[in-house]
């Protein structure tokens, strides 16, 4: 596992590299499995969700690896395992690892933040994802 | 008259100086790195300890033994803040902290998770009680490739911090050793820096993360359990084996040895000999009768549902210290969201089929008001616990898995029902689902029997004295004639509307006091022929759609109140007979015979 040291400051340059679009910042829900990453910021809500993820470690700068997308959204932030639903995960904004082999950024024409399988990565699983593709984005 | 050779007290210190209690030692920490652990090894005192966070949910003392010193430990449940957005379980560890009177700070921290816990660090340096740092799990966090330097940690925060690999008792002695050193920890932060920065820097100076040398397997097997594809038909796997188990092993083979070997052949028949040489009718009546404590307290308790509770604590402790139940969460989140909760509602779920008593308060775990009604609610209507699913394969198992099935699947609707119709009608929100997963460890054997020992004494002091009040309340009844007067009161319901014979109406007052114990009446029922399996069914449905007992009863009043607590037992016990009611009518209608 090797971790790259290079960090990102928290709030403006996440919005800068929004701004350029090369270097960008993705939500948490838009990730394929495998993807590695630095969390750039964490959007705010009146329900202290920001607040919440924090206290877990959830918070910018941190690594993040995506495990699982379906039917929640697993991911390791620096050790700690954790386990969140999808509107969660749209809150988390990600910089893609692109140094990392397996960080493959999604590609730019999908709209929805439904998962983007990589060719490579079509196993059963996906198949069983794009079934589910319509109950797979925000349900209930 | 003053004496002459008084001496200000201030200018000596006392020989002996007395303290009005024990220094008070609280172990703080985040959810599941080892506070528990760290507490039974201090006190001798064994706390439940499990694999997943809220295993603790409340505040538990203990005396241990300091050098000469005795102190008083405290553990606390785990929390991830003590400021901002708290959950209940963490407001009462604040409490515990602020005005508890805890005056040593232990903080336990799971050595991979540096990070996160120097974020606590920083916030327990807000309330200003000394501290030590201890950090568990190393050699979890040395396997991780994680490699933290302790000296220089712990002289920039100035208190000692001690390594530690709890469940081996490493870093105990030291612990001890520790204790009269603790200080205010230094956190050099202004009001520029927040917990969270003052924590990430501490981190990236003091944490190097090496090579990774983690089980290939123990990987291999958390991706299994959480995939879908493969996490499904492993999750009908653990419940076949469960089944198995529990409902095969245990229902079937030990109560039949138990039942008919030891107390019908051995114990009974010496009991009914012996009885019959004391005088009175009443007294023999009230040891070896129909309702006699003996031949029907003790039988019940100890002959039918102890095997299925021993061999279920068995295996619910397994699968607990493993990290499997919080898995399941991703699976069941869409559902519960469904219902008002989200997937961490599988916990308090999970666990009440442990026991819904204890369940009901792990529901403090949830973060908002609504969704502990909500969960409480479905805890008392709808998830059986482990003495009452003992009595229910014990009956149905006899009778087919269709029977089985059907049970189940009218309790569960009836749960996803009421859940539904309870998310729209209450007021509130629901939480946002995030959850811990703890990492999947192969459960230590010690632990486990430990814990499923004292789960089993637990039940035998806990239930049997309710089984043997229940058995007097019955016999007290048959002698007044009133058991008869209630069977015909209970008639239109028992016999008209559920289709039962009348002696289910007794069943249905035992019920009242555990539903376990009720629901061991139906057994005795159906073994004797009274039940036929459709009978058996809606009975059954009846029973487990009833509140547990009255200690679950107590505890939902304790924690939510009276008006709730008689607004839940009258909810339930009308939606219990309703569905029964509708069970039958059905069952009837479509002529099923199981």
């Amino acid at each position: 596992m090797s971790r790259s040291k290079r960090r990102i400051a928290g709030d403006p340059q996440g919005s800068a590299a929004r701004k350029h679009g090369a270097d960008q910042a993705h939500p948490l829900s838009s990730l394929a499995a495998g993807t590695r990453g630095r969390i750039v910021r964490v959007t705010r809500d009146l329900m202290g969700r920001a607040e919440r993820l924090g206290a877990l470690g959830v918070s910018a700068g941190a690594a993040i690896r995506v495990l699982q997308t379906f039917p929640g959204i697993v991911f390791e932030c620096d050790q700690t395992e954790l386990a969140v639903e999808r509107a969660v995960a749209r809150s988390i904004l990600v910089r893609v690892d692109t140094a990392a082999p397996e960080a493959t950024p999604r590609q730019e024409h999908s709209k929805t933040d439904t998962q983007d399988a990589k060719p490579r990565n079509l196993s059963c699983v996906s198949v069983f994802r794009l079934m589910f593709r319509g109950s797979c984005r925000e349900g209930i | 008259m003053a004496c002459p050779h008084a001496i200000p007290a201030a200018a000596v210190l006392p020989v002996l100086r007395l303290r009005a209690h024990p220094l008070r030692i609280a172990l703080v920490g985040n959810p599941n790195v080892g506070k528990s652990v760290i507490f039974g090894r201090l006190t001798g005192r064994y706390a439940t300890v499990s694999n997943y966070p809220g295993t603790t949910v409340t505040v538990t003392s203990g005396r241990a033994l300091v050098g000469a010193e005795v102190c008083d430990v405290i553990d606390t449940p785990g929390v991830n803040a003590l400021e901002g957005v708290l959950s209940e379980d963490e407001r009462i560890t604040r409490e515990m902290l602020i005005d508890g009177g805890a005056e040593l700070v232990v903080q336990v921290a799971d050595a991979r998770n540096l990070r996160r816990a120097l974020m606590l660090t920083s916030q327990l340096a807000d309330i200003g009680r000394p501290m030590i740092l201890v950090l568990n799990m190393m050699d979890e966090a040395r396997t991780r490739g994680v490699n933290i330097d302790v000296g220089a940690l712990s002289a920039e925060l100035r208190i000692p911090v001690i390594e530690a690999v709890a469940p081996e008792g490493r870093g105990m002695a030291e612990l001890r050793a520790a204790l009269p050193l603790a200080a205010r920890p230094h956190c050099a932060q202004g009001a520029a820096t927040d917990h969270l920065t003052w924590a990430d820097t501490m981190a990236a100076r003091f944490r190097r993360q090496g090579k990774v040398s983690v089980g290939q397997f123990q990987e291999w097997l958390g991706r299994a359990v959480r995939e879908p594809l493969t996490g499904l038909p492993i999750l009908a796997a653990v419940l076949y084996v469960t089944y198995l188990f529990v409902g095969a092993f245990g229902a079937q083979t030990l109560v039949g040895l138990l039942e008919n070997g030891l107390f019908g052949t051995y114990i009974n028949p010496t009991a009914t000999s012996l009885v019959s040489h004391i005088p009175a009718a009443f007294v023999r009546d009230l040891l070896v009768g129909q309702y006699g404590l003996i031949t029907m307290g003790v039988t019940y308790s100890i002959a039918i549902v102890l095997p299925v509770v021993s061999t279920f604590f068995l295996i619910f402790g397994f699968l607990e210290d493993s990290g499997y139940i919080p898995r399941l969460a991703i699976f069941s989140d869409r559902l519960f969201r469904a219902m008002g909760l989200n997937g961490k509602a599988v916990l308090p779920m999970v666990l009440g089929l442990g026991c819904d008593t204890m369940a009901t308060m792990t529901t403090r775990i949830l973060g908002t008001p609504k969704e502990r009604l909500i969960a409480i609610t479905l805890l008392a209507l709808g998830v059986p616990c482990s003495a009452q699913l003992a009595t229910i394969m014990g009956i149905l198992g006899g009778i087919s898995v269709f029977a089985l099935l059907t049970l189940f699947a009218v309790v569960l609707s009836q749960m996803v029902l009421v859940g539904f119709l309870a998310a729209r009608a209450l007021p509130g929100e629901r939480s946002d689902f995030i959850l811990e997963l703890p990492p999947i460890r192969l459960p230590r054997l010690g632990n486990l029997l430990k814990k499923t020992g004292l789960r089993v004494r637990w039940y035998l002091g806990e239930a049997v004295p309710l089984f043997l009040i229940g058995t007097l309340l019955l016999f007290g009844l048959d002698r007044l004639g009133a058991l008869d007067w209630l069977a015909t009161a209970a008639r239109p319901v028992v016999t008209g509307a559920l289709g039962l014979p009348p002696r289910a109406a007794e069943v249905f007052v035992m019920g009242f006091l555990r539903r376990d114990y009720g629901a061991a009446g139906l057994f005795k029922m159906s073994q004797d022929g009274m039940l036929t399996g459709v009978q058996a069914v809606v009975a059954l449905t009846v029973m487990t759609l009833f509140v547990p007992c009255v200690a679950n009863l107590l505890m939902i009043i304790k924690e939510r109140g009276v008006k709730v607590g008689i607004t839940i037992l009258t909810f339930v016990t009308v939606v219990a007979v309703t569905t029964g009611a509708a069970l039958n009518l059905a069952l009837r209608m479509l002529h099923v015979t199981f």
